[in-house]
């Protein structure tokens, strides 16, 4: 079944795209598209320059309602039909969970495509007047349409999966993502340009092949180089955007086909090998994009060791189960009880390890030969960043199955609360002016790791390596914890419920 | 383990339940349980053609076990099968086979009718060719021809209802699962519901329905089963529900008016539930034909002119009333 036959595109289509409101949404296009082309042209020197000009603005326009109109139309894919109980039917119908989803990831957004597609005379004009490069018109229509896309797919999966403000929160951050990466994080620390499909709108400008942008720059640091280098090889920025959206779409529609026909109770939004698979895919655009020349190998392993810590305790949140999910497991005696105890640490502490080590091997591989590296102290760093993932993450699970109306977010409060006044204290108490109250505060914030330095670990490995062993035991302590949590979720508790 | 069933039919039942179970956590602060068992090991079957009723009251779990069976809901253990296919394993394989319809939901009001109709008929992959027929159909069958093209938006709440059954039917589902379907419609809808549940089983269609509405149901159903509190506390064929709900209820007439009828049968240890009714009595009466033989036979020896015993036909509402205990989960 093509997107065009899909019935959810259909219906979608029928809804959003009757005659009147597509009439009207065209002349209000073209009157605006009008008056802005004449105010430009009417104020320019050089028509080609204008011609840019104007054409910039109009994919900057595309690029704004695909990404807001069309997002927020995604955002309320499947939250909408939740709350008009019209998605169950959805549910129970022949079309298959890819059917659906991709149903929904072309058909809600479609107006904002119609809008697009209503500014494109107004592009076309603009390339004409502007003399734009074909082979770049065609690109940028690729970078604003695979980036809509990336973007829909983020949107209907939050829609699918979260309450509607927390949708909105993760819309946001997108966004910021998107829009703040350029200037920020990826000028520090990754040879990569903005990933915002905005990009598309100084692509086009570009007069030759590989070319500067024949337009100045808007901000000082929103004209990027043509290049990202990944791996040390430079590769045009347009091509990285597109493999970029093109996978993170793809991880997206994972999820999304995954579970959009399931049960909410047992949604899980990857199974553990394919949030591995996610984990490795992350490591590899910031190992593979990584500015190495900016960063000395300790320094390297701190940043690219932080990203592994975050991603991690995402993927583990991620695979938290609720006590549905752990019910039915007992019920079905699915798996053996240690990896039921202690889930989801048996997929995630061996992944964060593989890839913390794989990590040390790459940085001693690239590293200068007279770069001040220690091996041990690297290890030692993904060892505690194994632990204290092991051990927030047992937490976390012990919490998201207790009873109660938001497990999970108190949980995550609580730790919030724990790290904040831990912080605190340290700074009041100047722990990190000395190796041993560094390696104490480790043992409270295993997150101090990253930042310690050769002279401060040799000076305090006992307490290091001291530290890491409490870890592991408050680990066990949470899993004798959600051993007590899961007896209650046995049968014999249904059958108390039963009778009670 | 509730192990009585319904009689087979067919080889392959139209829907199985295997010991199936859902529990549910109750929000904490409640006092007491922490869970509540809303499916309690069900098991049933119901075979091809049956119309198979489930009465019970609310939060007696029906809604939840009409959603596992669509696999809208996943059992916490257990299993279901629709016609012979796993509704776990192969939920869109199942779902084809089902016309659904929940208690309580929404149409797409920025639709015109057959619209909607057109939307479903393709999302259950039925023949293309086939579709503008089948939609002209149902429109017919549900009294909707002069709303055809009108949107969804304007529909009346019974219109809406009529609708959502005609999705149901639309891609002339082998299993019909519906729950409260005849809420909100007239009395005209209602009959045109009953004959279209009748029609569907004379066609060897199956239906299993939820209904607060039993004399509807009484009309319908082929078999019935009580469900209180996640557990089937009767279950059979419609004859076995009402002969075997316990006492029977007999109307006594007297051409003496005098006579002390009602105080009379009160003082019997086999009669309960004593009504004046005009010339004579109503009552519950434990017993069979040689009981009430002996119990005629001492009225008429006591001076009373015996005019008229009949039997009262049993209504499903008073069948239900007397095997149910009305609790609620």
């Amino acid at each position: 079944m093509g997107a065009f036959s899909n019935p959810e595109v259909l219906r979608y289509a029928r809804a959003q795209l009757r005659w009147d409101r597509m009439l009207s949404t065209a002349a209000i296009c073209g009157i605006l598209s009008l008056v802005v082309g004449y105010s430009i042209v009417h104020n320019a020197q050089d028509p080609q320059q204008s011609g840019l000009e104007f054409l910039s603005i109009v994919v900057r326009a595309q690029v704004f309602l695909l990404l807001v109109v069309g997002g927020l139309a995604a955002l309320h894919a499947v939250q909408r039909e939740k709350d008009l109980y019209t998605f169950d039917f959805q549910r129970v119908t022949r079309l298959t969970p890819l059917e659906l989803t991709v149903g929904k990831l072309f058909g809600a957004p479609i107006f904002s495509y119609f809008i697009a597609l209503c500014l494109l005379p107004a592009a076309v004009a603009g390339a004409v007047a502007g003399r734009a490069h074909p082979s770049y018109v065609l690109l940028s229509l690729a970078i604003v349409l695979l980036g809509a896309i990336g973007f829909h797919a983020f949107a209907l999966l939050l829609s699918l999966l979260v309450d509607r403000a927390t949708a909105i929160a993760g819309v946001v951050l997108l966004v910021l993502i998107i829009t703040g990466i350029p200037s920020t994080v990826s000028q520090i620390f990754l040879n990569l340009g903005s990933l915002s499909p905005a990009y598309a709108a100084e692509l086009i400008t570009r007069d030759a092949w590989r070319g500067r942008p024949l337009l100045a720059p808007r901000w000082p640091l929103s004209q990027h180089p043509v290049d990202d280098v990944l791996f040390g090889l430079p590769v045009d920025h347009a091509f990285v955007l597109l493999a970029l959206y093109a996978t993170f779409t793809g991880w997206c529609l994972l999820a999304l086909v995954r579970n959009i026909k399931r049960d909410p109770a047992v949604y899980e939004i990857f199974t553990p090998w394919q949030a591995l698979g996610f984990a490795v895919y992350v490591n590899l655009i910031v190992v593979g994009f990584f500015r190495w020349s900016g960063f000395g190998p300790l320094d390297a392993q701190e940043v690219l060791l932080g990203v592994n810590a975050g991603v991690f305790l995402t993927l583990g949140v991620i695979l938290l189960r609720n006590r549905d999910h752990v019910r039915r497991l007992r019920e079905h005696h699915a798996e053996p009880p240690w990896v039921a105890l202690s889930w989801p640490t048996p997929y995630l502490v061996p992944g964060a390890l593989l890839i913390g080590l794989a990590t040390v091997a790459i940085v001693e591989a690239v590293r200068g030969p007279d770069a001040a590296w220690d091996p041990w102290l690297a290890v030692v760093r993904v060892a505690v960043i194994s632990a204290w993932i092991l051990r927030d993450t047992l937490y976390l699970q012990w919490m998201n199955l207790r009873r109660g109306q938001r497990p999970l977010l108190v949980g995550l409060l609580y730790l919030a609360v724990f790290y904040t006044c831990a912080g605190i204290i340290f700074v009041s108490f100047r722990l990190f002016s000395t190796p041993a109250g560094t390696a104490y505060a480790g043992i409270f914030a295993p997150a101090t790791v990253l930042a310690l330095s050769h002279a401060f670990w040799v000076d305090a490995r006992l307490v290091w390596i001291a530290g890491l062993g409490i870890q592991l035991l408050a680990a066990g302590g949470f899993v004798l914890l959600q051993r007590r949590v899961q007896s209650d979720l046995s049968a014999h508790a249904a059958v108390d419920a039963r009778k009670a | 383990m509730n192990t009585a069933t319904v009689p087979i039919s067919a080889r392959v039942p139209a829907i199985r339940m295997e010991n199936l179970s859902k529990v549910y956590d109750l929000p904490s602060g409640s006092p007491g349980k922490t869970q509540v068992v809303a499916a309690d090991n069900l098991t049933l079957e119901i075979a091809a053609g049956q119309v198979f009723g489930l009465v019970g009251p609310n939060g007696a779990g029906k809604t939840t076990t009409l959603k596992m069976v669509c696999g809208l809901l996943v059992p916490t253990s257990g299993r279901i099968t629709v016609q012979g296919i796993d509704v776990e394993r192969a939920p869109e394989a199942a779902q084809g086979l089902i016309g659904y319809l929940a208690d309580f939901f929404s149409l797409y009001d920025d639709l015109k009718v057959w619209e909607y109709l057109d939307y479903f008929a393709r999302a259950y992959k039925m023949a293309p060719e086939a579709i503008p027929r089948r939609i002209d159909e149902v429109i017919r069958l549900m009294g909707l021809e002069s709303k055809r093209n009108g949107f969804i938006g304007g529909l009346s709440r019974g219109m809406k209802q009529r609708l959502g059954l005609g999705r149901a039917i639309l891609h002339d589902p082998p299993v019909l699962v519906l729950d409260e379907p005849a809420v909100g419609l007239d009395p005209q809808g209602r009959l045109d519901f009953k004959h279209l549940i009748t029609e569907s089983a004379h066609r060897g269609k199956t239906t299993f329905i939820t209904s607060h509405l039993l004399a509807d149901l009484e009309e319908l159903c082929t078999s019935i089963a009580i469900l209180e509190r996640g557990h089937i506390v009767r279950m059979g064929s419609l004859k076995q529900i009402l002969s075997g709900a316990g006492a029977r209820t007999v109307r006594i007439g007297v051409a003496s008016p005098a006579f002390p009828l009602a105080r009379w049968l009160s003082a019997r240890p086999e009669v309960s539930a004593v009504a004046a009714d005009g010339m004579g009595c109503r009552f519950s009466f434990a017993g069979g034909e040689t009981e009430l033989a002996v119990l005629v036979r001492a009225l008429v020896l006591e001076g009373a002119a015996v005019c008229a015993v009949e039997e009262v036909a049993q209504t499903l509402e008073q069948a239900v009333s007397r095997l149910s205990t009305g609790d609620v989960m």
